[in-house]
């Protein structure tokens, strides 16, 4: 009898551990990002890119500042401020303890051919929100990307921006102090501490568990049935921490709570 | 676990004995658990309604600053700027939680967004760079509000589907842990101001 008891636990914990792993769907794809400039509209020649990838590769090397370049050929059905929040979301972009990342997101305007005509957001994260209050970020879309996107010199626009960008956000964290104004605490998280004493009360059990099982035994090994227990045990714990889709990014697990300003040519 | 030099079986005292103390146990570590995620699920939902009401605020604060800038070059339009003041001394005087503060909240939001939709007819404003700071300030306060209340409707939701399942329904009981109400939009609020200047 212990032995289709010991089967069914085990079927049964075979049972939830597909039941927890879940699949995160999203709505809409986002592309997979190639580094922190992001052209999928092809607006930038291989140069333009390369040398403002190393631009913003040494500031954030300094700052530990995160800005990322997204051009987009389709907001996929979304307005350009929802887009980039949930393209932040995706990629998590800044640290992760500091929130300093900014997303500078260009893309078509709908009705209209891109790139003659085009819609931005600057999405600012929750710790760079005291340096680049919104009015500055709708100065820098109004008079560095604007005139440039204009009159169709993107490359040009691009590095007023992110140069403008930088100026404005660096010295808000530096790569040697650890403890720079960090952004404030989110209140997303759901997961419960684990209590030690927990543990103790389950190993309690199971050695509980074990003297009741060993007495009612038919001579069997004692160490076959305490095993049992135990092997039993470990599944439970990986079942529970569940599996969910990890979006692909290359950055430091950063969120922004909406700030920034959005501007069109 | 060593065993007796004899296989002599445990009294039917000492079994039920280690049986009722391993239910003892099961159940105050479920309760403990269980209490423990409730709790750490309502703060979470009292930090976002706290973070939404400071974006309420904050946009609260700023409307004045784009009435003043403006009202001078929209001297045809003293019904909107009537309204939304109104709308602003409703919020100021109703108790903080109240539903007349929500709704109070929502006239602000649904006279502010008319009054944005109307300075789309005087392109003059476009050019007064104080003008288009605000809108950027104002917009961007809208576009944290609608963060801040995603955040609190996913929080609300890992918070009710705890205090309503089986069996963590049963220590929220106990413990009188108390669902919340989700931020549902009002049809006025549909209209939510989407400030686009070209």
């Amino acid at each position: 009898m212990t032995k289709l008891v010991r089967l069914f636990s085990s079927i049964t914990l075979l049972v939830l551990s597909f039941v927890f792993v879940s699949q995160i769907a999203l709505a809409v794809t986002f592309p997979t990002s190639t580094g922190v400039v992001n052209d999928f509209a092809g607006l930038m020649s291989y140069s333009e890119k390369a040398s403002l990838e190393t631009t913003i590769k040494n500031f954030e090397a300094q700052t530990t500042n995160e800005i990322v370049l997204v051009i987009v050929n389709d907001f996929q059905g979304l307005d350009p401020f929802t887009y980039s929040q949930q393209l932040f979301g995706n990629w998590k972009i800044g640290k992760a303890t500091k929130d300093n990342g900014v997303l500078l997101l260009i893309g078509p305007k709908a009705g209209y051919v891109f790139p003659e005509r085009g819609e931005i957001f600057i999405n600012v994260g929750k710790g760079l929100e005291g340096a680049m209050p919104d009015s500055v970020t709708g100065s820098i879309i109004r008079n560095e990307l604007v005139p440039q996107f204009q009159a169709k010199s993107y490359a040009a626009g691009i590095n007023n921006a992110i140069n403008a960008i930088m100026k404005a956000t660096r010295g808000e964290y530096t790569a040697v102090a650890a403890g720079a104004t960090g952004a404030v605490g989110a209140a997303g998280t759901t997961t419960t501490s684990s209590n030690p004493l927990v543990f103790v009360g389950i190993f309690v059990l199971f050695i509980i568990v074990a003297i009741i099982a060993s007495r009612f035994s038919k001579k069997d090994g004692k160490g076959g049935k305490g095993s049992g227990t135990t092997g039993s045990a470990s599944t439970t714990g990986s079942a529970f921490k569940g599996g969910s889709s990890t979006p692909t990014s290359h950055f430091g697990g950063g969120k922004s709570g909406g700030a920034g300003a959005g501007g069109s040519w | 676990m060593e065993q007796q030099s004899a296989q002599k079986p445990l009294s039917t005292g000492k079994i039920v004995g280690l049986a009722i103390l391993g239910v003892l146990i099961i159940i105050v570590l479920w309760v403990m658990g269980g209490y423990n995620s409730l709790v750490s699920l309502n703060e979470n939902a009292k930090t976002a309604q706290a973070d939404m009401e400071v974006q309420y605020q904050r946009r609260f604060d700023l409307i004045p600053n784009l009435v003043n800038s403006v009202q001078g070059l929209m001297t045809q339009e003293q019904t909107v700027f009537k309204d939304l003041a109104d709308a602003r001394s409703r919020y100021s005087g109703a108790a903080a939680g109240s539903p007349d503060k929500v709704a109070a909240m929502n006239g602000v939001e649904s006279s502010l967004s008319r009054l944005l939709v109307v300075m789309e007819n005087y392109p003059q404003l476009k050019s007064s760079e104080a003008v288009m700071k605000l809108q950027d300030q104002l917009e961007g306060t809208e576009n944290r509000i609608s963060v801040a209340r995603n955040t609190y409707n996913g929080v609300v939701n890992n918070l009710n589907k705890n205090i309503l399942s089986f069996p963590s329904n049963v220590i929220a009981g106990i413990f009188g842990f108390k669902e919340r109400a989700r931020f549902e939009a009002t049809p006025a609020a549909q209209n939510a101001p989407v400030v686009k200047l070209n």
